[in-house]
């Protein structure tokens, strides 16, 4: 499929790309940053505008990320009505939703061009949390001009070894993306085993015999 | 008077997060195998061209392999009617499978090379 997208791209040129690195925003399995090496490789050939390749690819990819944004804020009622429920996991609920408002414009910057499959999710979580949406559109805005200058600008000046060097930077995002998740988890683990062990306090041998 | 080790707790309350952190570091692992492979191929390919692929504009591989593009162009057809289309568009053009272009074209490029 990626081959047949690929044809399409210099007939139609700079807004299909932006249509496809808008679909890339809201986790549609389509393969952007190779769709803005190749256009990188065609404005470098002179077959593109290489002005309106980046302002296509930035607009579509920022325009995604607000309909994700959205589309979390839709539902962030339910998590609302989660909050006020009362107990253990709706207090845990609500200590996420707040650091998410809080800190969440990292993860959003990150998430833009380091981490980006972790991108389209980091859009609906921060919806759904309802972060500011000044906040979000800044570090969306900020982290999608650091992809689309990294991906454009590699096409453009390294297109000769495009063939070779797609799959090592996909691994690359895969493995960082992996690392990520994997880190964070890490982190919730330690905080579960605090959490246990001040709910049972250390047990006296007395209590065994 | 003895604490319970994490790995315990965790494994005794909390199985499926363990879980997603064994399938997290599965991933990884997988990724950064890939990427070694990935990384030993691209040293030895280096010093070569890109191989062509019908998506490719007679531009596009002109700027790829370093050549001016009328000197492609002209290796397939004429120049003038050539711009911005793809092996696949000029191959139907032609009427001819996109296969054939792509042998023809790769086989007059690597006899120019030194």
């Amino acid at each position: 499929m990626t081959e047949t997208l690929l044809e399409l791209l210099p007939d139609y040129g700079a807004p299909f790309l932006g249509l496809v690195t808008l679909l890339s925003c809201l986790a549609l399995p389509v393969p952007a940053s190779l769709f803005m090496m190749a256009a990188g490789g065609f404005a470098a050939a002179g077959d593109l505008s290489l002005g309106l390749t980046i302002l296509a690819a930035l607009i579509g990819a920022v325009l995604g990320d607000q309909i994700g944004f959205l589309l979390g804020r839709g539902g962030s009622g339910v998590l609302q009505r989660l909050e006020r429920r009362g107990g253990k996991q709706a207090l845990a609920l609500a200590r996420a939703t707040a650091l998410t408002r809080e800190r969440g414009n990292i993860a959003v910057f990150l998430s833009r061009w380091l981490l980006s499959p972790l991108g389209p999710y980091v859009n609906y979580a921060a919806g759904a949390a309802r972060m500011r949406w000044h906040r979000f559109s800044l570090a969306s805005l900020s982290g999608e001009t650091v992809w689309v200058a990294i991906y454009i600008g590699l096409g453009a000046g390294a297109m000769d070894q495009f063939d070779t060097l797609w799959p090592m930077i996909s691994d690359m995002l895969g493995l960082l993306a992996a690392v990520a998740v994997a880190l964070l988890l890490v982190l919730r683990l330690g905080h579960l085993v605090q959490i246990h062990r001040q709910a049972h306090p250390r047990r006296r041998r007395a209590d065994r015999g | 008077m003895k604490r319970p080790a994490p790995l315990r707790i965790l494994w005794d309350h909390h199985k499926p997060t363990l879980a997603l952190l064994a399938l997290a570091l599965a991933v990884a692992l997988f990724f950064a195998a890939r990427f070694m492979v990935h990384w030993v191929y691209w040293h030895d390919q280096r010093s070569a061209r890109p191989d062509l692929e019908p998506w490719m504009t007679v531009g596009f591989i002109a700027h790829a392999w370093h050549k001016p593009p009328e000197s492609i162009a002209l290796l397939i057809g004429d120049p003038d009617k050539l711009h911005r289309k793809s092996l696949e568009d000029i191959a139907r053009d032609q009427g001819r499978p996109v296969e054939d272009l792509i042998a023809e074209l790769t086989a007059a490029l690597s006899k120019g090379r030194p």
